[in-house]
Order: C-alpha cells, then sequence, then structure tokens
C-alpha cells in the first residue's frame, strides 16, 4: 500500500517536470510568435536566447517560488495572486541578470552593453512572468485544494481503519464475554450424556443455551433465540442468560420459568424483538422429562423405537405480552432416547437453490443415527446442515443432544 | 400476504410489532391469504395464536368490527 503511493508519486513528480517543460516551450513559442509578428528584433531576439531565457526563468524560479508561495497563498485573493506575481518578479529579474551575463559571451555582446541588454530582456522577463505566473498560480491553487482534500480523505480513510479495527478488537472481546455467558464445561448427571455445538453467525449471536445440574439426578437445559443477528441479539442473549440463571432452579417448573422469563424480557424488549425459548427439566430417578416452549421450533425426541415426538408445548414467544401463561409438556424417556433441541438456524439453513435444510430432514438424520453417543451425533448433524449449504452457512447454529443411556 | 413466500424472523417481529402497537391503539391487525410456509412458521412459533389470521382479505376487512372488539376484551 505504502510502496504503491510511493511510487505514484515519484512518477507524479517526473510527469510534472515534463509537463512543466512542454508548457515552458509552448510560452517561449508564443513569444516568439508575438515578438516576430510584433517586428521586434535585437541581439537578444533571436529564438535561441527567448528558449534560453524562458526555459532557465522558468526552472530556476520554479524551486524558490515554491519555497515562498506558501507566503502569498496566506493571503485572500486577490492580494496572494499579486504578492504571488511581484515575489516572481523579483525572483525572475535576479535570475534574468544571470542569464543575461551567461548569454553575453555566447553572442559576444560587449560587457558595457549588459545593463541595456538586461532592460531589453527585462521587457520579456515581465511578460514571462505575467505568462508563467499566472497559469503556474491558478495550477498550484487547484493543486493544494486538490491536495489538501487528498490528504482529508486519506485521514478519513485512516480514521476508518483504525475504528473498524477498534470494532473488530472490541467484538472479538465481546465474543469472548458471551462465550463466557455458554456453560464452558457441560455438566453431565449419571444416566445421561449431553453433547452441544454453539456458533454465532457473525461474531456474536443471538442463540443461547444452558444446562444446570440440580442435584446429581436432575438436569435443567434451555434453549433459546433472539429475533436477528449481531450486537443488538448478542446484547438481550445475556439479558435471557441472566435472568434464566437467576430464576432457574430445581423447585420452579418450566412453564413457571418460561413465564418469569416471558415478564423480564417483555419489560426489556424492542417491540420488534422476540425471543423464542424451550427449557426442559429431566429427572433420572424415573426419567421423567418436563418442559415448556415459548414459540421455539419443536425440539425433538427420537425414541429407540423409532417413533418420534415434537415439544410443542408451552406457549408464545418471549418478549411479547408480559402477562402470557405457559403450560407444561410432560413425556416419559427411556434408554437408548435421543432429545434433539436447535435453533431455526439449522432447520432453516439454506442450500444454492433456496431450499430450506427442514425439520423433515432433521428428523432423519436423527432416525438413522440413532445409536450414535450424544457428541457423535451433533457432529453428524453439524456435518449433513454443513454440506447441505455447501459450506456457506449464514445463521447462529446451536445445537443441544441429550442421549439417554 | 398471497405474495410472500418466504418470512424470517426479523419479518415476524415487524408484525409482532405492528400486532401490539395496533392493539394499543384499540385496533386490530388482521392477516389474511396466508401461504402454507408462513402459516407454518406462525404455527411452530405459537404465533398464530396472538395473530387475527383469516383465509381471504374479503372476509378479514367485512369480520373487522367484531374482531377489534373481541381483540379489546
Amino acid at each position: 500500500m505504502v510502496t504503491s503511493v510511493k511510487l505514484s508519486v515519484d512518477s507524479m513528480g517526473v510527469r510534472r517536470f515534463f509537463s512543466r517543460q512542454l508548457l515552458l516551450v509552448m510560452v517561449a513559442a508564443a513569444l516568439f510568435a508575438i515578438l516576430w509578428v510584433a517586428d521586434v528584433r535585437g541581439p537578444g531576439m533571436g529564438w535561441f536566447p527567448i528558449f534560453l531565457y524562458v526555459l532557465f526563468i522558468g526552472n530556476l524560479t520554479t524551486p524558490i517560488m515554491n519555497r515562498l508561495a506558501p507566503l502569498s497563498s496566506r493571503l485572500g485573493f486577490p492580494w496572494d495572486w499579486i504578492a504571488y506575481l511581484i515575489l516572481l518578479f523579483l525572483t525572475a529579474v535576479a535570475i534574468a541578470s544571470l542569464t543575461v551575463a551567461i548569454i553575453m559571451p555566447i553572442y559576444r555582446i560587449p560587457i558595457s552593453s549588459y545593463f541595456s541588454q538586461l532592460w531589453s530582456a527585462g521587457r520579456l522577463v515581465v511578460v514571462v512572468v505575467l505568462i508563467v505566473g499566472s497559469i503556474r498560480h491558478l495550477h498550484e491553487e487547484s493543486r493544494v485544494h486538490l491536495e489538501g482534500k487528498n490528504l482529508e480523505l486519506q485521514r478519513a480513510v485512516d480514521i476508518g481503519n483504525i475504528r473498524s479495527k477498534q470494532q473488530e478488537q472490541e467484538l472479538a472481546k465481546a465474543r469472548e464475554i458471551q462465550e463466557g455467558l455458554l456453560p464452558k464445561k457441560i455438566p453431565q448427571v449419571r444416566g445421561l450424556e449431553v453433547a452441544v455445538a454453539w456458533q454465532p453467525a457473525s461474531t456474536v449471536g443471538g442463540d443461547y443455551f444452558d444446562v444446570l445440574k440440580f442435584g446429581e439426578r436432575k438436569i435443567g437445559v434451555c434453549i433459546g433465540d433472539v429475533v436477528g443477528k449481531g450486537i443488538s441479539a448478542a446484547l438481550l442473549m445475556a439479558n435471557l442468560q441472566a435472568s434464566f440463571r437467576a430464576f432457574a432452579s430445581e423447585e420452579v417448573s418450566p412453564s413457571a420459568l418460561v413465564g418469569k422469563l416471558n415478564e423480564v424480557i417483555s419489560n426489556n424488549i424492542a417491540p420488534d424483538k422476540f425471543v423464542t425459548f424451550c427449557y426442559c427439566i429431566i429427572d433420572t430417578t424415573d426419567n421423567g422429562l418436563t418442559y415448556a416452549s415459548a414459540g421455539h421450533c419443536p425440539p425433538i425426541l427420537f425414541h429407540k423405537s423409532g417413533e418420534i415426538a415434537l415439544l410443542r408445548e408451552g406457549g408464545t414467544p418471549l418478549g411479547i405480552f408480559p402477562d402470557r401463561k405457559y403450560e407444561d409438556g410432560g413425556l416419559q424417556l427411556e434408554s437408548g432416547d435421543r432429545l434433539v433441541l436447535c435453533t431455526d438456524g439449522i432447520t432453516e439453513a439454506m442450500n444454492s437453490d433456496e431450499h430450506e435444510f427442514g425439520e423433515q430432514r432433521l428428523v432423519e438424520i436423527g432416525c438413522r443415527n440413532i445409536a450414535l453417543s450424544a457428541s457423535e451425533l451433533v457432529v453428524a448433524i453439524k456435518k449433513e446442515v454443513v454440506s447441505f449449504c455447501s459450506g456457506s452457512f449464514q445463521d447462529d447454529f446451536t445445537l443441544v443432544v441429550v442421549a439417554v443411556k | 400476504m398471497a405474495n410472500v413466500t418466504y418470512i424470517d424472523s426479523a419479518g415476524l417481529g415487524t408484525l409482532v410489532a405492528a400486532h401490539v402497537s395496533a392493539k394499543k391503539e384499540g385496533t386490530a391487525l388482521l392477516l389474511s391469504d396466508l401461504r402454507n410456509k408462513f402459516h407454518e412458521v406462525l404455527q411452530v412459533t405459537r404465533l398464530l395464536t396472538i395473530f387475527n389470521v383469516y383465509p381471504t382479505e374479503a372476509e378479514a376487512i367485512s369480520s373487522f368490527g367484531v374482531t377489534s372488539r373481541a381483540a379489546d376484551a
């Protein structure tokens, strides 16, 4: 990036030098034409001395004027232009005196006529100064203006880059914090195996799951999906997690917990957002499953016998009406059963033909792989979804599998 | 809604917001002509229980007076 900028500045410098020479040659040609038409003759008025004058004055004054120009450019128009011309004139006269001194021996003009020669050259200098000065001043003004704009743009780009880098860093920190809200080690109880996969669409996401252990025989598993993706969804997910952790206990039934969560979330949520959520408690003493779903895509219970059951009982999503009542559903688990909870990122995963992965595919995978352990089944489902989308998976992705041993 | 072939959760969120604010204003949001997929999404999310859904626009309009009173109650 830096190299290419440097290169372009260098090539611009070379180009500017040649365009200046071209301009000076054109000025000299114009001058010569004017003098020729006006029939002005003299020992220093041939085409060669004129070219020499113009090239000398034009090229030698440029570096000096480049130093002096900022002084005049502080003034407003027309004073900057007048000051520039005066400075240019003084510089040009000094250089013209030098040029005349160089040209005189070439034309074998006696030293005694130096001042008369300078006087006739001086008239040329005035014309050159007026033409070159005006053109250069206009050119310089637009150049300074453009360079200023360029610098401003470069700064804006730099600031944008710094900001986006800062945002990336902040997002990475947010991701760490969000991962910290999820269980680092999945609690396990005897007789069950719980495995999970969680992956946000962007750095952070709106999916939530949690696994809580109540004593040695009871486990609570929840899954939630906040509308939308990214930071806004992640903030709500944090609110959901805090509320769930605050309310969940062995004594609180899933429907009571979901009702309380709904009350809290309804008071903290924008009108166009809601959360789908499902909470299950499994008691391994009798393998009883109690659950309540708040509009979440139904978890699927795969019985070892090949039958399946969908966990639909409960009520509407969280965060719409604070006073909704929820109902508990109950199911009997048996050894060899698999319970699959997921978010719609899985069932609504789309392939390039805009077909959804769908619940049916998930059911088929579950039925086919019922013998797999919970962690193996998680891997198998994830693999199928990713290959269905040809690797371009876009949504938040959460999967919880409970295997009854 | 006959032209709605796909709706995601953000779209549902907008409908929910419209429904809630309509209810606050003492009126109601009625949905009609839902396609299968849309209907299924509302069913899965249990949002079918909060929205007033009608098979056709004409039925929705003709029932409007009755429905909004029912929604208020």
